[in-house]
Formats: C-alpha cells, structure tokens, sequence
C-alpha cells in the first residue's frame, strides 16, 4: 500500500469501517422461484471486508439471480440478506451499498464515457469539482485516462468492460457484484483482464462477489469458491480446497476434470479402507479423512486423471503410498504436449478411466490392447458422497 | 502457361445455346417480362392516379380532361380561401392534441407493459388497448357518438381530439412498447438504479430520453392517422368543426375541381414527409 499511487490510497481509504465484528455480507436461506422453477434452494454463506467470493457453477444454476437479488433487483421467496450486519432483504437497490458490473456492460448509450462513470456521483448530488477528481482518479484505475469524451457506443468491448467497471467503482462501494464480466471477451483479453480485476481488487480492498462458470477464471482470481448446481451450494471453500478435497463428485468433475467410479465401503480397520470399485475391483489402502459414508454403504469415488500414472511391464512400480491396479490400454489420444491415455480396469463393465500426463515416453503409441499397470497415490483417491438423485 | 489458350473456349461455350439455349432464354424472357408487367401495372394502379392528381393540380384548365398549361392558380386560390384555412387550421390543432394525448397515454401504456410486475389479465390488457386497430371504424364512430350524447358531453374541438388519441393510441403504444423492452433487455435501467438513481430518477434520465425516437415515430403516426381521418370525424364532428377530409368530401360534391387536385396534394407532400421523418427515426432507434 506504501507505493501505491495517491489516488488509489484516496479511493482505498473510504470512509472509516466501522469495527464490526459481523461479516460484510451474509445471506441465509435464499430461495428463489420464478413461476414454477425454483431458480434457488436455500443458499446460505458471507462474505467478510475486502475478499474476492466467486461463484461458480454452470449455467442456469441459480448464481446469477443469487447476484440479482444482492444487488436488490429481484426479491427472494425466503430468507435474508444482511448487508453490514443490517437487514436489506427488501431494500430497493438504490438504497444498497453495493454497485453491479453487467455482463452486457449496460453502458448508457446517449452518454460519453465521462457522463457514464460520474452518473452515480451526480444523483448523490457531489460537487462538480469533485466529481470530475473522481471520475479521473477511476478512469486513471482503468487505464482510460483520455477517453472522457468519447461515445461509449465507438469503443471496443473491452474498453466498455473496463468502463463499466469504473462507473461501478467511482461511488465506492464496500461490495462489487460481477456478473461474467469477462464472458463476452476473447481468451486472451480475458486473462488479462482477470490479472487486472484481481489487482484492483487487492489494491482498493473492496470485496468482489464474481459470477463465473469458467472454472480456471475462478481458480485463478478468488479467495475463496462457492460451487453452485442446481440451485444449492455444493461445496464453499478456497480454491485449493475445492480442487484438492472436493465434498461431493459434481465437484470434483466441474474443479478439473475427473474420473468419477461408484463404489462402496466394504471395510475400515486400523485407518485402512477398503473399497469395491463397479462392483468388481477391490482396493485397500490408508485414508485419514473423515469417511463419507458407513460401512457397507455406497459411494462415489473421483480419481484426477493427471493423477493416474501408467506403467508398462517392466518398468519400475511407484515407490510406496500408492495402489497398483493392472488394467488394459483400450485407447491413447495425442493433444501435443499431453496424452490421454483410457484404461479399462473392468471386466463387467465398458466403463473406463482416464490418465493424462505430459510423459513424452508415453507419446510413442502402443498398441490397444496393451497390459498396463496404474499407480494412484493414496492421498489421490477421493472418497465423496453418493450422487443425489 | 500452356493452358491459358482454352481460357477464352470456355467463357463462351454457355453463350452457344443453339435450339435448347434459344427456348430456356424465351422462358426466362417470358418470366422476367410477366413479373415487370405485374409489377407494372401494380405500382400504376397504386401511384399512377396520385400522378395524376398532382398533374392536374397544375393544369390550367378548369376541368380535369385536358391539358391547358402550367399554373400555380389553384394553389393561390386555395390559400386565399378563408374557410380552407380554417379548416387546415382546426386539423392540425386537433391532430397535435390527439397525438400528443396518444404519445402520453402509450408511453403510460407501454411502461406498464413491458416494466410492472406480472399481474393477471396482462395479456388482455394488451390486447383490449390494440382491439381499436382491428374494429371497423364506422363502429367505433357509432359508438363514440351515441356515448358522447348519452352522457350528454358536447361535441366540440376537444371531444374530437379525444377520439382521434383513441383511434391513434395502438401505434404510439406500439412503437413504444418495442423500444421499452429492448431496452429493458440491456439493463440499462437496473445500472441506474443500481447507482443510486431511483425508478423515478432512471425513468427520466435513462429510459425516457433513450425512448425518445419511439415516442416521436409513434406520435407522429398518431399524427396521420388523426389527419386523414375521415369516418370517425364524420361521425362525431360537431357542428362547425370542418377537418379537411370532411372539407375536401364536401368540395368532391360538386366535382373534381383542380383546388382539390392542389389540396390533395398538399396533404400527400405533408403525408409523405412525416412517414419519411417517422422512418429515419426508427432507423436510429435500431441502430
């Protein structure tokens, strides 16, 4: 903060939080129906001062109206939202301390850019003087200086993204809602763009709730990640942990991609499982973890296929802490650099597992067909809930 | 290189066409000459009278048959006629009344629409506000004036204005509806309020000036329709309130005079320069 630049201090040092011990914003309970769908089904979690929150989760999984009725613009069915530990719930959005930036941008077209960012700060009634101070100090943050008096309807959309971040900051909200702010961007631009975001963010400590579905934009940017699907929260939790030790299978695939295998809990003694994978392998090993299920029951388990290594005959088995499992090459696709190798463990069923790796020695192809082994680490073994429905 | 020289054949190999080229050509010739002579006689039948009537207004002669020479005389006597300027006059007023009622009311109409919430009956509610669109104006004309008398209103400048918002109240709403909702598409109102503006505040500064194109198109539709309109106005005009349809059927009574050659076509230049004004403005709304 010591070499930041006076104008980010100025816009950092909003007026002085109040010491709340609360988080910035809570919502408990949220449900959601718009005719006969329920959109959401009963979302709860915070957001404390200055943290980046995205929410995740494919399309039509209730993260953008979550967004929408934060922001004010849709009413919920039940539950609250408290914004600084006051109930909002049903606060029309011009009452809240929180600004939106859309993913259409929403630019006002018969405005220029300098009409656009200063909107808020006119209906808030600010001197003209320091509106024009704020509106350059914003401006500046997004690297448009000298774009004042441009149409916003000429610029490119990565222009408008960005002023449309400004207009958004130039009120100082405590709390940005970002809904796909960078969806309509090309790749290139958009990992630019999430660098910069995340830079803002950290330099101003304003807390950003994002929406994405892109879930490497999530992993990249957020403090910490709220996996929604099918309107409820599968799992909340830093990137590290959602990636890592993902709670439920849907996870586990949508964090990365995995190899999902139903499975089930044929014994635990001494802090070693036992599991019947499809019905017909079984493995043991290690697992310190709290098990997801009882004895006997059913369950999920998700394998990360780079965390599938692949031997042939002949060569040297990974040294210990992993199970070994001999299984058959069925097929090798080459992506360049990685290959992706499909094994088939089972003799009952077609269902096979994917390994990729970026082993060049696995690039000169062998034969379908081929015996193999697979070595899994243990700790790479994930042991989730059973899917639901 | 060495190919070059068969180039030229084949260009004009398709031209060659001998007795099956000869009777595909006569066909399409067939085709394209039928097409033109509907299209023909299409457009003549639409615009040739119009032509004429223009011409005529110019014509030196007092009757419509033959052509005497150039004159500007039926325009100047159509100016110097008191009681067609009255008649101008009272049109034009009660056409700006009537489209400035039909823009206020279809801009209320449309928000309603396109921004409150769902409520039963929406779909109805539409419907009814365009149901003038599709009736026979003679009943709406008989109905406006057997009410008027009933309820015992008198029927006068403002009655008629009235009637004409009623009549031109589906186009303006029209117009403005789909300017509204492409508009509530964007979220442009949202950003505002989400700012700090409330609805009030988003409304004036953000909806109603970005609607501002519709609102003008549509009111200037509104304008037309009032202008021309001839049977309601027949119907509930009251006496002493002479719009120029009704001038101009009264002038037709004692034949085609040039003056009403001449006053015709003033009110097609007038016609054809709203509709030109009502066109750019749809384009910018689009754009």
């Amino acid at each position: 903060m010591a070499d930041a630049s006076s104008s980010t201090q100025e816009l950092a040092s909003k007026e002085p939080k109040p010491p709340s011990a609360g988080p910035l914003l809570e919502v408990s309970g949220i449900v959601k129906s718009f005719g006969r769908t329920k959109v959401i089904a009963g979302v709860s979690f915070h957001v404390a001062a200055g943290e980046f929150l995205t929410l995740l989760g494919p399309s039509g999984c209730g993260k953008t109206t979550t967004l929408r009725i934060i922001a004010g613009f849709e009413q919920a069915d039940k539950g609250r939202v408290f914004l600084k530990g006051e109930d909002v719930t049903t606060r029309p959005p011009y009452l809240r301390d929180v600004h939106t930036v859309f993913q259409h941008y929403a630019l006002f077209p018969h405005y220029n850019v300098f009409d656009n960012v200063a909107f808020g700060l006119r209906i808030q009634k600010l001197p003209k003087r320091q509106i024009k101070t704020r509106v350059t100090e914003v401006l500046d943050l997004v690297k448009l200086s000298g774009y004042e008096k441009r149409r916003t309807t000429e610029m490119s959309g990565g222009q408008m993204q960005r002023i449309a971040l400004a207009r958004a900051l130039a009120g100082r909200p405590s709390l940005l809602l970002l809904d796909e702010p960078l969806g309509a961007l090309d790749l290139k631009l958009r990992r630019e763009m999430q660098l910069e975001l995340k830079a803002i963010q950290r330099r101003l400590g304003i807390a950003f709730i994002y929406v994405t579905h892109d879930q490497d934009e999530a992993m990249a940017m957020s403090d910490r990640i709220v996996v929604f699907h099918h309107g409820r929260i599968e799992q909340i939790g830093t990137p590290s942990e959602v990636y890592r030790k993902p709670k439920t299978s849907f996870v586990a695939d949508f964090m990365g991609s995995a190899n999902i295998l139903s499975g089930r809990l044929i014994g635990f003694k001494d802090g070693c499982v036992r599991i019947r994978l499809e019905d017909e392998v079984e493995v043991e090993f290690p697992y310190a973890d709290p098990l997801p299920v009882a004895q006997g029951q059913a369950l999920c388990v998700a394998i990360r296929p780079e965390r599938i290594s692949v031997r042939y005959e002949g060569d040297l088995p990974l040294r210990g802490s992993c199970v070994s499992l001999p299984a058959i090459l069925a097929d090798t696709v080459s992506l360049g650099d990685e290959t992706q190798m499909f094994l088939a463990f089972f003799k009952n069923s077609t269902k096979t597992v994917l390994s990729a790796t970026m082993e060049a020695r696995h690039q000169n192809e062998r034969r379908d067909g081929t015996p193999v082994w697979a070595d899994i680490r243990w700790r790479d073994i994930l042991l989730l809930e059973p899917e639901g429905e | 290189m060495k190919r070059r020289p068969t180039a030229p054949r084949r260009k004009k190999a398709p031209q060659r066409g001998g007795l099956w080229g000869a009777t595909e050509k006569l066909s399409r010739l067939r085709k394209t000459n039928g097409l033109l002579a509907y299209c023909l006689g299409l457009y003549g039948f639409l615009y040739l009278p119009l032509a004429v009537m223009v011409a005529f207004s110019f014509n030196g002669a007092r009757r419509n048959v033959v052509w005497t020479g150039f004159t500007f005389k039926w325009y100047a006597s159509l100016f110097h006629n008191a009681e067609m300027a009255r008649a101008m006059a009272t049109t034009l007023e009660i056409a700006v009344a009537a489209s400035v009622m039909a823009a206020a009311m279809g801009m209320l109409a449309a928000y309603a629409m396109t921004r409150h919430a769902p409520f039963r009956g929406r779909g109805l509610y539409a419907a009814l506000l365009n149901a003038p669109l599709m009736m026979p104006e003679i009943v709406m004309g008989v109905g406006l004036l057997s009410f008027f008398s009933r309820v015992g209103l008198p029927l006068n400048f403002w009655s008629l204005a009235c009637a004409h918002a009623l009549i031109a109240l589906p186009y303006t709403t029209g117009s403005i509806r789909a300017r509204l909702l492409s508009l509530k598409d964007s979220n442009l109102e949202d950003a505002a309020m989400d700012l700090g503006a409330t609805e009030w505040q988003a409304f004036r500064q953000i909806t109603l000036p970005l609607a501002r194109p519709a609102i003008i198109s549509g009111a200037l539709l509104a304008f037309t329709v009032s202008f021309e309109d001839f049977v309601t106005t027949f119907f509930i005009a009251g006496i002493g309130i002479v719009t120029m349809p009704i001038k101009v059927y009264s002038m037709m009574k004692f034949g085609v005079t040039p003056e009403v050659n001449a006053l015709a076509s003033c009110l097609l230049v007038l016609t054809i320069i709203a509709l030109t004004i009502n066109r750019t403005l749809v384009k910018e709304t689009k754009s």
